[in-house]
């Protein structure tokens, strides 16, 4: 999937509230849309305006069948992955 | 956000990556407390999912994030303690000592919170403070601290120097803080909150 349509998707998404979160060794203090300092209109902003070459995507470490997408942009002078 | 968001409830199932087992696995949505991931709290009996092979908590979902938001903020705002007057003073002198201002005694003792709970003062003993004749006195005063690893270091140092109260860890950190900079004058710690002191003016 490219990044135009998977941008697409989780904006989708996080308007419909359809999100989970991964948790490992506790909630991610660093994930901030978990603990609710980032909402999903603010990411979506972010992802908006982020560029093609910003993005990168390979399959899940523990499920091949499931895609992994990295964004790393910035926005509003802060770096955000 | 719009109105057609799934609510989960207990027992729903789906299914999920579990980073214990390393796949795909079915998870259900129970109610479990799940720490943050720099230990600084526990967000209690929150709706998570729960890998159905081993147990662990693997997925939270949108709907808990208030949940999560606030306990964040919960342990953010100022932590109130109440102590005896006279630790206040100790804090008071001390920070005289160290050529600081009446607010300076906060950084005192945030200092000493932080770098008790990570090794870099000793904790030996410091529950014998409690013991002392300095411990004691009604709790007439109160103690408000602010800061975002200041519930983080509390909660170490209480398991670090087995002392399971917030007050009586407070007494005993003013007391260490006695011992330190107005009895012993050890060069450590004072040489650091000199250059704090200065700076802080």
């Amino acid at each position: 999937m490219g990044f135009k349509d998977a941008r697409q998707r989780v904006i989708a998404c996080l308007k419909s509230g359809n999100v989970k979160h991964e948790i490992r060794n506790g909630i991610d203090i660093k994930n901030l849309l978990a603990t609710g300092e980032l909402d999903a209109e603010e990411l979506a902003a972010i992802l908006r305006q982020a560029k093609g070459n910003e993005h990168q995507s390979s399959p899940h470490h523990c499920a091949a069948s499931i895609e992994v997408h990295i964004v790393k942009t910035k926005h509003s002078g802060r770096n955000w992955s | 956000m719009t109105h057609d968001m799934k609510i989960l409830k207990v027992g729903d199932k789906e299914k999920a990556i579990c980073n214990t087992c390393q796949v795909l696995v079915g998870v259900t949505y129970q109610l479990r407390d799940v720490p943050f991931s720099d230990q600084s709290g526990v967000v209690k009996d929150v709706l998570v999912g729960v890998c159905d092979v081993c147990d662990t908590v693997t997925v939270l979902p949108y709907q808990s994030t208030p949940k999560v938001k606030q306990q964040l903020a919960k342990q953010r705002t100022s932590l109130e303690v109440r102590v005896p007057a006279h630790m206040l003073d100790i804090l008071g002198l001390a920070s005289v000592e160290l050529g600081g201002d009446t607010n300076f005694i906060y950084n005192i003792i945030k200092y000493y919170l932080h770098a008790l709970s990570n090794g870099q003062l000793p904790i030996k003993d410091m529950d014998k403070y409690l013991l002392s004749d300095l411990a004691k006195g009604k709790a007439q005063k109160r103690l408000s601290l602010k800061g975002k690893n200041v519930a983080h270091d509390i909660e170490q140092l209480k398991k670090l120097a087995h002392i399971p109260s917030t007050s009586d860890l407070i007494k005993s950190v003013v007391l260490k803080i006695n011992d330190d900079i107005l009895v012993h004058k050890n060069s450590q710690p004072m040489k650091f909150l000199r250059s704090l002191a200065a700076i802080s003016n």
